[in-house]
């Protein structure tokens, strides 16, 4: 197959679908939402849709991996927050066809509230990790994991970062893609019994190594402990981790920041270099750099992982560990060229100086925005209260914090918006509103509100149902329209109005937020009109659509 | 080879295909590519970029590194600057004009250009508006692709099949509308940055590129960039910037208009790079404006002006209005506007205008800059004060100093500054009056003046084109903010082209001057008739009877005409050629006259005599048949203008022989003849008249003239002096011969109407023969810019240290109607003609008494050497004295009259104390002798100031009726009279001039005085002032020389 131009996302849909996977498990988030779209897109004898949460998406994966075939979940950081429970077991019971969990880290922020670094899930659980530097590793690590993954029968993690998910570069590929067809399910008795030939010549699965009841889990996390040692080794002899001895200055790096060492150092680096690309970490092979070099930079995207374990709490006698602990780069936000060649003392010129004139352009409603419009009737509907408190979530809308609305106090995580209003409500404080969008609700919006509708707290949920999952470029939502009515019904809503936020409507809106708050106990708002975007996308095709 | 490149924008719009189609071509060509995004809240309005790396190696980071980047290429201005600190020293910064305004503290726009435009290599072209050409806006970042493609190593080809490749599955029309984008956008940015590159602004640039054409634009690889060719005259538009203007006027003109639009007036000046117009946006009838485009603009408040063709003082008729900057203020403004005027008038829209708070400071603080195509001497610059006050003062101040006026084709602008530095508007705006503060810099007026020049050279004559001409563009008034000019409103007018009648070939006119052969038609038998007069008259002046010959048809009769006359029955019959052809029949007959002689092919010159020939109340038929019959002639045989061929000539035009010598060879070794073309028909003959009186030609032995010697006596004994007398006038000149009874002019020519012949052409041949000093001109109109073609001409005479004594009859013609604007007002076509005049030196006269004595002046003085102005006076009268002293004006600034320097002094008390006069004399310039004086003292303070280097001229002036002077008739043989110190004056190289200031018994003394070769004065004041006039006009010639040593090689 000729070179391809892929964004790093689309890299690991491809290594996936080459790897012969039978499933692509997703909740759109920034910088994973493109895996999970490319394998839509482009694979369509793989399973894939939409999952209503990271949490869903997870145990989704999981289910097709006893069953046997191999497995994809993709997701962004903090959506492995939510998926962390099947996660952290799903160490334990092992996997039958391969899973690998790509996870979007975000340093820098670009489009999310935190910068948690994921591969402290990994040694947290105890799996393997992989951390690609390149698109084309994106590409060969993912089908890698696949292999470790069966291997050791563990799930593994591919470790992003926004700058690699969302960069294209050459990726050559090695066209063979493999079938998925390890269909093999645990059941009483043996592997002959199977009605199938190819099936009767595996090894059986053993049911209990799945079913997590404390005897078996005991037993479990004794197998994992016991396979670290495998997986240091395998570390130690793994193609992506690279030690070059040369100087007596020594560099570890990972990710995008091998990308600006090399950067930084031109073609021929005087200094010895240990790129990492797969964890556990390899020991053998720091330990040999660490003895040649009198100075260790760390140079790794994220959290100090590996810096602050080389150091751990004494240092090593006579070598100095430089890197974020130290000041040597920012211990936040995300590596930048000019930031690691300053760290290496490689100063290049900057001869241009920033523009003065230049103001600050944030992301805003686009024009037309139903959002917009909702807020407006918000504001104008709490502007009699003294002390509103107004709750928001994740996507488009948290944009409502930005003048002239200034109607989002509070934006913390997905589906918080809600449980947050009932706990201010019991708090005494009135009214209390909230905001949340039609994806979010679905994702976890649901499971607050029950407890909201049981407890009958005197809060304003407003829906804003724009039809789509917008921030992240519009997937479908699965509690949009008459499904979200009748689901709030299900749920047990009985305050229910429905607005359309227009500028012409506005007085409605103001008069329905107004009720809604009037009335005691739990009211809902849906405030329903599809993002212009959608709309737009229906009715023509754009060349400028790609964006 | 490797690019790095930031491509940036606001979420939306489509940034990321751009560098979809850079990696794709890049891919093809087995490049490596690193291109990183920003995904997530990319569509919310925020801004976006990504970067680009190409590369034949490997590349690492994904992100460019600080001051790396090759190339900035950014949808929105703004955002191109967001990156500069990624760019490298030398980087490019390719750039929309388009702002995408969706923050509140979005910079000034005009700001925002600059500082791109800071960038050595950038291109900032307006993408949107490219991209609506090309068939959708959508398309503006292939648009910017295309513009920056020429900085990228692929070729069209190679980008085109990508950006194929990335639309197709969007179908075909989307495919063909992003091809075209691209090519739209790289043309123009290749247009850009050649235009920039020879130092055009931005904004004409971009002007220019508003106005190309789909096609053009599609064009792509095979643009003809011809048109942009930058011209070696630094004051001439540019291809680029002609081409826009070209593009609004025909726009107007093809729509019927006359008139130009405020707005099209300043994109007009904006084009030509010189003055930025304040913020202004046309909004056409029927249309208001967006709010985005209102909240651009600076200020709290804006102006909104009423557009319309037939308002042209908006302020007087109500169509200016202020209001605050409020969208609905201002829309229900421009509709109450529109609404209230478009009952009266018909309305095109309104137009927003920036509201500006100026540095004005009462009066005249204000410009007024214009141009005018005027009938006779083309376009022409004016300035002064401006504002509404610009007619009364130019009315009421001195000209010259209300406003600075100049034939725009014959001065450049820094000449015109220092014109402008006379007048009074500069002094106010160079803040050089009490209190005053400087508005405005020398290099900004200059400037200014530089951009109305070029466009009055380019657009305003000599055009080739068969557009329109601007027949008028002016702003009245710029204010001044800063120092920098701002137009505050501005009026322009279209007209039809102006074409000059190609100018006659001087070898042909030669024959008017000095014929070897006469023929006449129309010699009736009466012995008083006209005819018969000339015939005797050409005779009496010596010429060859063998040589003359009458046309005459018909049988019967006497012989009537003197003996030698050869008599043929019609023009082609004649025996030979006929060097000149008198016409003396009536005008109806001329026409046919002048088919014929040219049909027959042996007349090279004819003279038209008689009258009622177009120039009298109904007889403007016979005019127009007689103009079509020489205009038949001229085009007969020009075999590439068939389209004015007249078919029934065409059999005549056969038989035909040439007359004349190669009529290239001919015409290289004629004089320079400006911009007149000489194309013609080199068999067709020249015509002089009609309505005139012909000829006396001293050189030629020959005299048309039909007056009998009785009248006026023949000069045959006076030898012929060296001067030309040109005049429309038969009249003036018998006047003049008659009352300057020693003048003997080598030519005397009475031109008549000129439907043929015209004053410049005379002048171009008369000037080459060598052997005239001086031209007298009496004019009442020109023909059709020849007014253009005689200052020319006159330049040139003066240029060679000859002189031209010059008087326009028609002060009260000005061109002037009531829809013409203020330049029309300031500077009228009578008062064009004096200030150009004057300005190349010629010695322009105020009425007839002027024109004798500057004629008699320049006669008598030709040869003579002016070095400086400073004049030494002498006389025996104290009043004289003062008189001269008083006569001298800012008129001829030149001119003085010095104290006596230290030696020049000491000389002149020996003298005095010789002569006894010590005691009564006091020493100094001018030097009264006193009534006591005799010639002795006279004679040796002349002589004495004839030596000195510090005197240039001398005015000598007696009151002769002291008892100690010679001066009546009965004393001129004394030794010691004037009479012998006059011939030793003349011979001074000098200038000496008389004054005799008292009654006819002294006539005797003048006459022979003049007969000495002194010009004569009866009034010392007046002599004063004409010798001034005549030294001033000396330097300014030896100035002009200089110039055009300098100057010719171009100018002409």
């Amino acid at each position: 197959m000729p070179a391809q131009l892929w964004l790093g996302d689309e890299a690991v849909a491809w290594g996936a679908i080459d790897a012969g996977i039978g499933g692509a498990f997703s909740y759109a988030g920034t910088p994973a939402t493109e895996i999970f779209e490319t394998v839509e897109a482009l694979a369509p004898h793989v399973w894939a849709r939409w999952s209503a949460n990271e949490k869903a998406a997870y145990e989704e994966a999981l289910g097709m991996s006893y069953a046997g075939k191999r497995a994809l979940v993709s997701m962004k950081h903090v959506g492995l927050n939510v998926a962390a429970d099947p996660f952290m077991s799903s160490a334990l019971t092992g996997v039958n066809g391969g899973i690998v969990l790509v996870v979007g880290d975000d340093p820098g922020m670009h489009s999310s509230q935190n910068e948690q670094d994921s591969r402290f899930y990994a040694d947290f659980a105890r799996i393997p990790c992989l951390e690609p530097s390149t698109q084309q590793e994106c590409y060969d690590m993912t089908q890698e994991a696949f292999e470790i993954s069966e291997r050791f029968k563990l799930p593994v993690m591919v470790r992003l970062v926004t700058r690699l998910a969302h960069s294209r570069a050459n990726v050559s590929t090695s066209g063979s893609a493999r079938s998925s067809s390890r269909f093999i399910v645990p059941r009483s008795g043996s592997a002959a019994d199977s009605k199938r030939e190819e099936v009767r010549a595996l090894p059986r699965p053993d049911p209990d190594d799945w079913t997590l009841v404390p005897a078996h889990a005991r037993k479990r996390f004794r197998h994992l402990i016991g396979l670290q040692p495998e997986l240091i080794a395998a570390s130690e002899t793994s193609p992506f981790n690279k030690l070059t001895l040369a100087g007596k200055r020594g560099i570890i790096c990972t990710s995008v920041g091998y990308n600006y060492v090399r950067e930084a150092l031109e073609a021929n680096p005087q200094d010895s270099i240990l790129r990492i690309g797969q964890y556990p970490l390899p020991a053998g092979l720091i330990r040999r750099l660490v003895d040649h070099c009198d100075e260790i930079i760390v140079v790794e995207e994220g959290y100090p992982f590996i810096e602050q374990r080389l150091s751990g709490i004494l240092g090593i006698p006579g070598k100095t560990i430089r890197g974020k602990l130290d000041g040597t780069l920012p211990p936040d936000g995300e590596l930048l060229p000019d930031l690691v060649a300053e760290a290496l003392g490689v100063v290049k010129a900057h001869p241009i100086a920033p523009d003065s004139i230049v103001a600050g352009r944030p992301p805003q409603f686009c024009k037309g925005c139903p959002h917009a419009y909702t807020f407006s009737a918000m504001t104008d509907a709490v502007a009699q209260f003294d002390e509103p408190i107004l709750f928001s979530d994740i996507g488009c809308y948290a944009l409502g914090l930005m003048p002239p609305y200034r109607a989002v106090h509070a934006c913390v995580d997905m589906g918080a918006s809600v449980g947050m209003a009932q706990g201010a409500s019991r708090a005494g404080a009135h009214p209390v509103l909230c905001t949340i969008g039609d994806s979010t609700f679905a994702h976890s919006g649901m499971t607050g509100l029950i407890g909201a509708v049981q407890s009958d707290a005197n809060i304003t949920v407003v829906i804003m149902d724009n039809g789509t999952t917008a921030m992240t470029g519009a997937q479908d939502s699965m509690a949009t329209g008459e499904t979200l009515i009748e689901i709030l019904k299900g749920l047990g809503v009985k305050d229910l109005q429905v607005v359309e936020p227009l500028p012409k409507a506005h007085a409605q809106c103001v008069e329905a937020i107004r009720r809604a708050i009037d009335h005691q106990g739990l009211s809902v708002v849906v405030a329903r009109r599809p993002c212009i975007h959608v709309k737009k996308r229906a009715a023509v095709t754009l060349p400028q659509a790609e964006d | 080879m490797r690019h790095d490149i930031i491509i940036a924008g606001v979420g939306g719009q489509g940034i990321l295909t751009i560098a979809r189609v850079l990696s794709m071509a890049a891919l093809a060509k087995g490049l490596h590519v690193k291109q990183a995004e920003v995904h997530g809240m990319s569509q919310r309005g925020g801004a976006v970029y990504s970067h680009l790396r190409i590369s034949d190696e490997e590349l690492f980071s994904d992100l460019i590194p600080s001051g790396q980047a090759d190339m900035i290429l950014a949808i929105e201005p703004l955002e191109a600057l967001r990156y500069v600190q990624m760019l490298r020293q030398d980087g490019i910064v390719v750039a929309s004009t388009n702002a995408e305004v969706n923050i509140a503290d979005y910079p000034a726009i005009e700001g925002v250009l600059q500082h791109i435009a800071r960038f050595r290599n950038h291109v900032a072209i307006d993408m949107e508006k490219l991209a609506r050409a090309a068939g959708g806006v959508l398309a503006a970042n292939i648009v910017a692709l295309g513009a920056a493609s020429t900085y990228l190593g692929f070729t069209s080809g190679e980008l085109e099949s990508a950006i194929e490749e990335l639309f197709a599955r969007k179908g075909e029309r989307v495919v063909e509308t992003n091809v075209r984008a691209f090519r739209f956008g790289r043309t123009a940015a290749a247009a850009y940055l050649e235009a920039i590159g020879r130092g055009a602004s931005p904004e004409s640039i971009r002007g220019w590129i508003a106005t190309l054409s789909p096609d053009h634009l599609a064009s792509a690889e095979d643009l003809d960039f011809a048109g942009l060719e930058t011209s070696a005259d630094a004051s001439k538009l540019s291809g680029a910037e002609a081409h826009a203007f070209e593009s609004m006027l025909m726009g107007a003109y093809d729509e019927g208009r006359r008139q130009l639009y405020e707005h099209e007036v300043y994109r007009l000046i904006e084009l030509v790079g010189a003055i930025s117009p304040p913020r202004h946006t046309f909004i056409p009838k029927g249309s208001t404006i967006a709010e985005q485009v209102l909240q651009s603009y600076p200020g709290e408040r804006v102006v909104i002006k009423l557009v319309s063709s037939e308002v042209v003082h908006k302020s007087d008729s109500g169509a200016v209005v202020i209001v605050p900057k409020d969208l609905e203020r201002v829309r229900s403004e421009i509709d109450r506007l529109i609404a209230r005027h478009s009952e009266q008038v018909p309305v095109a829209g309104a137009l927003v205008v920036e509201f500006i708070e100026h540095d004005a400071r009462g009066l005249g603080t204000e410009l007024f800059v214009g141009i005018r195509a005027t009938r006779e001497f083309g376009p022409v610059i004016a300035a002064g004060l401006g504002g509404v006050q610009t007619e009364y003062l130019a009315a009421k101040m001195l000209p010259g100093i209300a406003v600075a006026k100049a034939v725009a084709t014959e001065t450049d602008a820094e000449e015109f500054l220092e014109m402008f530095r006379q007048t009074a508007a500069y002094d106010i705006l160079a803040g050089q009056i009490r209190g005053g503060e400087r508005l405005v810099s020398d290099g900004e007026l200059l400037r200014c003046f530089r951009a109305f020049i070029s466009i009055a050279r380019q657009f305003c004559i000599d055009r080739g084109a068969e557009g329109p001409d601007i027949g008028e563009l002016e702003v009245n008034p710029f204010a001044f903010f800063n120092q920098h000019l701002v137009p505050l409103d501005g009026r322009g007018r279209l007209k039809p082209a102006a074409k000059a009648a190609p100018a006659r070939p001087p070898e042909l006119v030669d024959h008017l001057l000095e014929p070897k052969s006469i023929a006449m038609v129309g010699v009736s038998s009466k012995p008083d008739s006209f005819g018969q007069i000339i015939l005797r008259n050409i005779l009496a002046s010596g010429f060859d009877p063998e040589k003359m010959s009458v046309i005459k048809s018909g049988t019967g009769g006497a012989p009537v005409f003197p003996v030698g006359v050869k008599i043929a029955p019609s023009i082609s019959d004649l025996e030979h050629a006929a060097d000149l052809l008198v016409i003396t029949a009536p005008a109806a007959a001329i026409p046919g006259i002048v088919d014929e002689a040219n049909a027959s092919g042996k007349v090279n010159a004819a003279i038209m005599i008689s009258g009622g020939a177009g120039e009298t109340e109904g007889s403007e038929a016979i005019g127009e048949m007689i103009q079509n019959a020489i205009l038949r002639g001229r085009l007969a045989q020009e075999p590439e203008d068939h389209k004015f061929q007249i078919s029934s000539l065409n059999a005549a035009g056969e038989a035909r022989e040439p007359s004349i010598g190669n009529p290239k060879s001919e015409i290289s070794k004629s004089p320079p003849k400006g911009n007149r073309r000489s194309g013609r028909n080199p068999k067709s003959a020249v015509f002089l008249g009609p309505n005139c009186m012909g000829v006396q030609s001293r050189p030629g032995k020959y005299d048309t003239f039909f007056v009998p010697t009785a009248k006026l006596p023949s000069r045959h004994d006076l030898p012929a002096q060296p001067v030309a007398i040109i005049s429309q006038s038969g009249a003036f000149i018998v006047s003049r011969l008659s009352s300057l009874s020693q003048l003997s002019p080598a030519f005397t020519i009475s031109i008549g109407n000129q439907s043929d012949v015209t004053v410049s052409d005379l002048l171009w041949a008369i000037d080459r023969r060598g052997d005239v000093q001086v031209a007298a001109i009496y004019l009442e109109g020109f023909v059709d810019l020849d007014g253009l073609e005689t200052l020319r001409a006159v330049e040139h005479w003066i240029a060679q240290g000859k002189t031209v004594v010059f008087y326009k009859a028609g002060r009260t013609e000005s061109g002037r109607s009531a829809a013409a604007g203020h330049t029309a007002a300031v500077a009228g076509d009578y008062d064009i003609c004096q200030t150009a005049m004057r300005h190349v030196g010629a010695l322009v006269a105020n009425d007839f008494r002027e024109f004798s004595q500057l004629l008699e002046m320049s006669t008598l003085l030709a040869g003579k050497q002016v070095e400086n102005g400073r004049i030494f006076a002498v006389t025996n009268a104290g009043m004289e004295a003062v008189g001269m002293a008083d006569a001298l004006s800012s008129e001829w600034p030149d001119i003085r009259i010095e104290p006596l320097s230290e030696p020049f002094e000491g000389q002149i008390a020996t003298i005095l104390g010789e002569h006894r006069l010590d005691k009564l004399v006091s020493r100094r310039n001018p030097l009264d002798l006193t009534p006591m004086a005799s010639e002795a003292p006279y004679a040796a303070a002349v002589r004495l100031a004839l030596n000195r280097e510090e005197v240039d001229g001398v005015i000598v002036s007696c009151v002769p009726l002291s008892p100690t002077l010679h001066t009546l008739e009965s004393e001129l043989d004394d030794p010691a009279s004037f009479i012998h110190l006059a011939s030793e004056w003349s011979k001074s190289l000098k200038p000496v001039v008389f004054v005799i200031d008292s009654g006819r018994e002294y006539n005797a003394l003048a006459d022979a005085i003049q007969q000495r070769g002194l010009p004569i004065f009866r009034s010392a004041d007046e002599a004063m002032r004409r010798l001034a006039q005549w030294m001033q006009s000396r330097i300014a010639q030896r100035t002009n020389e200089e110039a055009l040593d300098v100057a010719s090689a171009s100018r002409r």
